[in-house]
């Protein structure tokens, strides 16, 4: 047992060790040969230069790599040649890592982050421009216009409503009425799908001369907004509670809406505003000080391309964003997003304030 | 030279131990100082001046002050009936004879497999709207509300119940130290058992009480899932919100400034503690100790009551662990909305662990770095809590300040400022960079760690007689030999208790984890968090009680070998079976 003990302590400390000294080559293949890590690590160390063509391992940060994501997508990219290692973080956390990580970058692509990340770590100097060769087949208005991240998927967020409920509003903003206090659910302001949509209500009130600017009126909304709603609980069953009708509405995204509607065999309504729907779009981009940067073009080429992007949407349940992909989705997806329509967002004005109106609305508005 | 040695002489100074202490300087200068001040600094500053925004924000938000105000009548409340039952709960395990203590005993110490999120939700099961208890309740009170377990007494009673871990840990250990002659003393002069228990008993454990009650304090403070997820609309804690401002850039200056405010009243009851400490004598003072005999409770009325209280209790522990079992193998369905019918039963769960080949891997990779930790953290604690229990100078005080620091701040702004701080090359590290290294995480799991470690080895040190160090120096043994084989011996099992609790805790980690962690080195709290994430699965709560299982295993081999002799059993067995070969 000691002995054991010993032999483990002494392989992570030459790890750590070598790690320490280590240069951006020094990335261990992907898990799939355990033990033989070491070995390959002191390799590439001692080696120190790069190695050629696409026997290099490509680090991945994805907020995708969850329920089974992340072996199927390794899989996968092995068939096409590519030796990926996924790290599987949160948007929000990757942005952090990728910025903290400047000087001495890990992550070679970023994949499935949304505009806000993006756009945060752009302001931050954190990506390399690039262009794939699909733009052409994906809808020109979610690409950045500075070129530095493309789209993959969208996941529209939604406002759902018990099949029953009769008062189903008609666009975000009616929920500030009083008939609707506490009858709709609102995730955390600390996630993604909460952010999202108080983001894509607030920057409606765009003011130059406001406080952090939004006019007055927008505040009043905000405030309307998250102040009427119920807030969900950990672990609570925001769905069930639609269903039985306890809180009839839910604020959900459009995956998931799905999955619930066949796995409960329910029909949820779905909110149409006029404006339509924030759209969450996720996207690829390449991380700057990377050393191979080519390898990373050619691997996007593949990841965002049409077929891959119809084969996880196949698997998963994803809206891709090529069309083509999109043609031939599953049923259920093609019908919702048949009656859906992406609201227009400032992207860029929602990144650069997004954490200061999260912070306002966590100390003023909720309860 | 010669004038330098005969000054060391002098001075007494030793050169091992100067060696040590240069090197615990620079390990805190390095690792708790010198990272977290910069970070401070770096969310204070802005634009080259202090602001002194986040005070304002906070001030003016209602619910910011709402939530403190919460946290603390929380923390406070919980210190006394946490206190309480912990201290029942050993007394009814180690002291008192009661009937059939082996299996409270194990009852007891659920609280240390398993926490958090499922913690709390294994409780909700029991008395939530479709609870059984709830259910009997509603039978014997018809038209009671059957949600009548949220808010803050729901809080409390979770808290009173699942915080007693330190207890079981750690008074277990100092009651086990009793000189039982003082008790039979006290007995033959005409004490009765209740003047032996208050004033002989308790008082000798106080130094752990003390420790443990700063513990208590300090977990109820930053307590999560609980207010989270029973504390309904008017009992949330500031611990949620601390986290959801440290993960935002902008927004960390109130995020450290909420997280100092908790610090620094933690600091207090630090302080205080450490007053009342000082003012009393805790060491026994025979020098051949006798063992513990378990008292019989000699008034029959009491010695009923104390076993009705104790079975109660015994119950109430079981219950949420019993719950979260059963539904580990049930689907996510059956968990969401807590009705169990005969088709909710299945393995698929359990199935989902192992389906690819490598999923051993982040248990191997955890274990690892948690028993790294969790004895580096162990020799830090032992060596400061020696130099401050011990040490003359004004200098080896100043070691306990600055390792609480942790204590000050919420792990994931220790994460940001290890990974601020050691992004580029720094003398302190001989210009290492430690960024996107393996070793980040390890220093990490350290680091948080100390405060807790520290603080438990340190009452174990107060607690320690002075007479028995002395004669070895007498008898001509040098200070490591003394430490060797006369003080580790004695403290040895609240090392080993630190050291298993500390393991048990890191095993899971998250917080820190998903800053630091390198790819090829993945830790098991990234890989449930990924299996047990709600925006990807519907089984994500169902996969999070699998892995509580799962967890619990791995704990309780961990406990079973640091705590209650496994090592020796399996020594023990080794030793037989070669013994049996070399006879025949």
């Amino acid at each position: 047992m000691k002995k054991a003990i010993t032999a483990m302590a002494a392989t992570m400390m030459a790890i750590a060790l070598a790690g320490c000294g280590g240069s951006k080559e020094e990335t261990a293949p992907v898990k799939a040969d355990g033990g033989e890590e070491t070995a390959d690590v002191s390799a590439s160390e001692s080696s120190g230069s790069k190695s050629n063509g696409s026997d290099e391992t490509i680090c991945i940060y994805t907020n995708n790599a969850s329920d089974g994501r992340a072996e199927w997508f390794s899989e996968k990219a092995a068939e096409a040649g590519y030796d990926v290692l996924i790290v599987d973080v949160g948007a929000s956390d990757a942005t952090n890592r990728v910025m903290a990580e400047r000087n001495n970058p890990l992550c070679d692509v970023l994949f499935g982050l949304n505009n806000i990340e993006y756009e945060k770590l752009k302001a931050a100097d954190c990506l390399e421009q690039w262009k794939p060769d699909w733009t052409e087949t994906v809808d020109q208005n979610l690409i950045d216009k500075d070129g530095y991240y493309y789209p993959v998927s969208t996941t529209p967020l939604l406002l759902i409503g018990n099949a029953d409920y009769e008062n189903m509003p008609s666009d975000w903003t009616d929920l500030v009425q009083e008939k609707y206090k506490g009858q709709y659910q609102l995730h955390g302001l600390g996630g993604g799908t909460g952010k999202t949509v108080y983001a894509s209500i607030v920057s409606r009130y765009k003011d130059p001369e406001g406080e952090l600017g939004i006019s007055e009126e927008g505040w009043e909304m905000a405030k309307g907004f998250i102040g009427n709603a119920h807030d969900i609980a950990e672990g609570a069953d925001s769905i069930g509670d639609v269903i039985d009708g306890t809180y009839p509405m839910d604020e959900h995204w459009a995956s998931g809406v799905l999955t619930e509607q066949k796995n409960r065999d329910y029909k949820f309504q779905i909110m149409t505003p006029e404006v339509g729907e924030p759209f969450v779009v996720e996207s690829l981009a390449i991380v700057k000080g990377t050393d191979k940067y080519d390898l990373c073009v050619e691997f996007c080429n593949w990841l965002g391309g049409s077929e891959m992007q119809l084969e996880w949407s196949n698997n998963f349940g994803t809206i891709p964003c090529q069309q083509e992909a999109l043609e031939n989705v599953s049923d259920d997806i093609r019908e919702l997003v048949a009656v859906l329509k992406p609201q227009d967002l400032d992207w860029a004005f929602i990144a650069e304030n997004v954490d200061a109106w999260v912070e306002k609305a966590e100390l003023e508005f909720m309860q | 030279m010669n004038k330098l040695t005969a000054k060391f002489r002098e001075s007494n100074i030793s050169i091992p131990s100067l060696a040590l202490k240069i090197f615990l300087i620079w390990f805190i200068v390095t690792f708790l100082i010198f990272p977290n001040v910069n970070l401070l600094l770096n969310v204070f500053i802005k634009d080259g001046q202090f602001s002194t925004d986040a005070i304002t924000k906070v001030m003016k938000s209602t619910r910011a002050i709402k939530s403190l105000k919460n946290s603390f009548i929380l923390a406070v409340a919980s210190i006394v009936t946490v206190n309480i039952s912990g201290i029942l709960v050993v007394l009814f395990t180690e002291y008192f004879d009661i009937k059939g203590s082996k299996l409270l005993s194990l009852g007891f110490m659920t609280t240390l497999i398993y926490g958090g999120v499922v913690l709390v939700t294994g409780y909700k099961f029991v008395y939530g709207e479709t609870g059984i208890v709830t259910t009997i309740l509603c039978n014997l009170y018809p038209g009671m509300d059957r949600q009548w377990f949220v808010g803050f007494w729901a809080v409390l009673f979770i808290m009173t119940f699942s915080g007693t871990s330190n207890h079981m840990m750690f008074l277990t250990n100092a009651i086990r130290g009793l000189d039982y002659h003082t008790i039979e003393a006290a007995r033959n002069m005409g004490a009765s058992q209740m003047t032996i228990l208050f004033k002989i008993v308790l008082p000798t454990m106080s130094p752990t009480i003390f420790a443990i009650t700063i513990l208590t304090f300090l977990a109820a403070l930053s307590t999560m899932s609980g207010p989270l997820i029973v504390g309904g609309p008017d009992f949330q804690t500031i611990n949620p919100m601390i986290k959801v401002f440290a993960g935002m850039q902008g927004s960390r200056e109130i995020a450290a400034l909420l997280a100092i405010i908790l610090g620094l009243a933690t600091s207090i009851l630090l302080l205080i503690m450490q007053r009342v400490e000082k003012r009393g004598n805790y060491i026994s003072v025979s020098k051949t100790k006798a063992r513990l005999v378990k008292q019989k409770i000699e008034n029959p009325i009491m010695n009923v009551a104390a076993h009705i209280v104790a079975y109660t209790m015994f119950v109430i522990y079981m219950l949420p662990i019993i719950n979260v079992l059963v539904f580990s193998f049930t689907d996510g369905l059956t968990i969401k909305t807590g009705m169990i019918t005969a088709d909710s039963f299945t393995l698929e769960n359990y199935a989902k662990l192992f389906r690819s080949a490598t999923a051993y891997k982040p248990y191997l990779v955890s274990v690892v770095y948690s028993l790294l930790a969790a004895t580096a953290v162990a020799v830090i604690g032992v060596a400061v809590a020696r130099i401050v229990t011990k040490g003359k100078k004004k200098l080896d005080k100043l070691f306990e300040p600055a390792i609480l620091i942790p204590w000050l701040l919420p792990s994931t702004m220790i994460a940001l400022g290890l990974m601020m701080t050691y992004d580029v090359p720094r003398l302190l590290l001989g210009t290492k960079v430690l960024i996107a290294t393996p070793v980040i995480m390890l220093l990490a799991y350290i680091i948080i760690k100390i405060p807790f470690s520290y603080r438990m080895i340190r009452a174990a040190f107060i607690g320690l007689d002075a007479n028995m160090e002395e004669a070895a120096k007498v008898m001509g043994a040098k200070p490591f030999y003394t430490i060797r084989k006369v003080i580790l011996p004695i403290i040895m099992p609240v090392v080993l208790s630190v050291v298993v609790l500390n393991f048990n805790s890191l095993l899971a980690e998250y917080d820190l984890s998903v800053f630091l962690y390198h790819p090829s080195f993945q830790p098991l709290g990234i890989v449930i968090k990924s299996a047990t994430d709600e925006t990807a699965t519907v089984d994500a709560q169902a996969m999070s009680f699998v892995y509580t299982v799962v967890l619990m295993v791995i704990s309780t081999i961990a406990l079973w070998l640091g705590r209650y002799g496994g090592i020796k059993q399996i020594k023990n067995m080794i030793m037989k079976s070669k013994k049996g070969v070399n006879g025949r």
